[in-house]
């Protein structure tokens, strides 16, 4: 299911080629449009379709179970806090998603560790992480081990 | 691929991997360890890199041990079914006692993750 670009979209500026983890991603020398250079390669895992600012970057199905007519496209809009998927299906259904993904405004709430408070030796000793054991939300604190309370086998 | 060019670092903690169990990761060194230089390694691009293999487990495997709807004794058990036995169940445990709070400071927007 590799990626595959619009040439008519895309505008050459490189954001899939900084964010694609694989790096096949790359800009052609001669047409100046980015282009999948190793389509066996690539991991779909849709950060240059969400990183182009065109929308000119898709994913091709498999032959065999998405033959034609279909397409999976997603829209993440920071500012609004969404992303959105639209399913087109090949007998003309079609789904859309709305997801959040961020609970907060984006980018305000970057971490100022520097202005927290230094942990003691005391913490440092315990083994607790960040924000333990207030995160955990449990009066009880950190749970420990007890190799009696484990649990056996399956039980749905 | 281009030329590769070899850059030598110290530091005192060198977190592999700059997905989001790598992230969580840095984020706690320096908590802890302030006046430490600790450096994350990525291969790739730290904005929306990853396969979110140990973090996306960490984040799907979510307790809610204030609503009593899982204990860390049931992902041990969990994780030993799911791995045919073969599995540290002391470090399945500690795993899972802190995934809540992980979650909490995720959602919280402490650590620089966000899809």
């Amino acid at each position: 299911m590799p990626t595959f670009v619009y040439m008519t979209r895309c505008d050459g500026c490189g954001h899939c080629v900084d964010i694609c983890p694989s790096d096949i991603m790359h800009i052609d020398k001669t047409i100046r449009r980015a282009v999948n250079i190793e389509p066996n390669f690539c991991w779909e895992c849709y950060s240059c379709v969400k990183a182009c600012p065109q929308n000119a970057i898709d994913v091709r199905g498999y032959a065999d179970f998405a033959p034609m007519g279909h397409s999976v496209r997603v829209l993440r809009e920071e500012e609004k806090g969404s992303i959105s998927w639209k399913i087109k299906f090949r007998d003309g259904r079609e789904k859309n998603f709305v997801s959040p993904i961020t609970t907060k405004p984006w980018g305000e709430n970057i971490p100022k560790l520097a202005d927290m408070e230094v942990p003691d030796q005391a913490a440092l000793d315990s083994q607790l992480l960040c924000f333990e054991p207030d995160a955990l939300n449990i009066e009880t604190g950190l749970p420990v081990i007890n190799k009696d309370k484990l649990k056996e086998g399956v039980y749905y | 691929m281009g030329k590769r060019k070899t850059v030598w670092e110290d530091c005192d903690i060198l977190v592999v991997g700059g997905g989001m169990a790598g992230t969580g990761a840095s984020y706690e060194a320096r908590y802890w360890g302030r006046d430490m230089r600790i450096i994350c390694a990525e291969k790739a691009n730290i904005d929306r890199s990853g396969a979110v293999a140990q973090g996306l487990y960490a984040i799907n495997c979510y307790m809610g041990m204030q609503w009593d709807e899982n204990q860390p004794e049931d992902h041990v058990r969990y994780a030993r079914n799911d791995l045919m036995g073969l599995v540290r169940e002391d470090l399945a445990f500690d795993m899972a006692r802190h995934v809540d709070s992980a979650v909490i400071s995720l959602k919280n927007g402490s650590t620089h993750y966000e899809e």
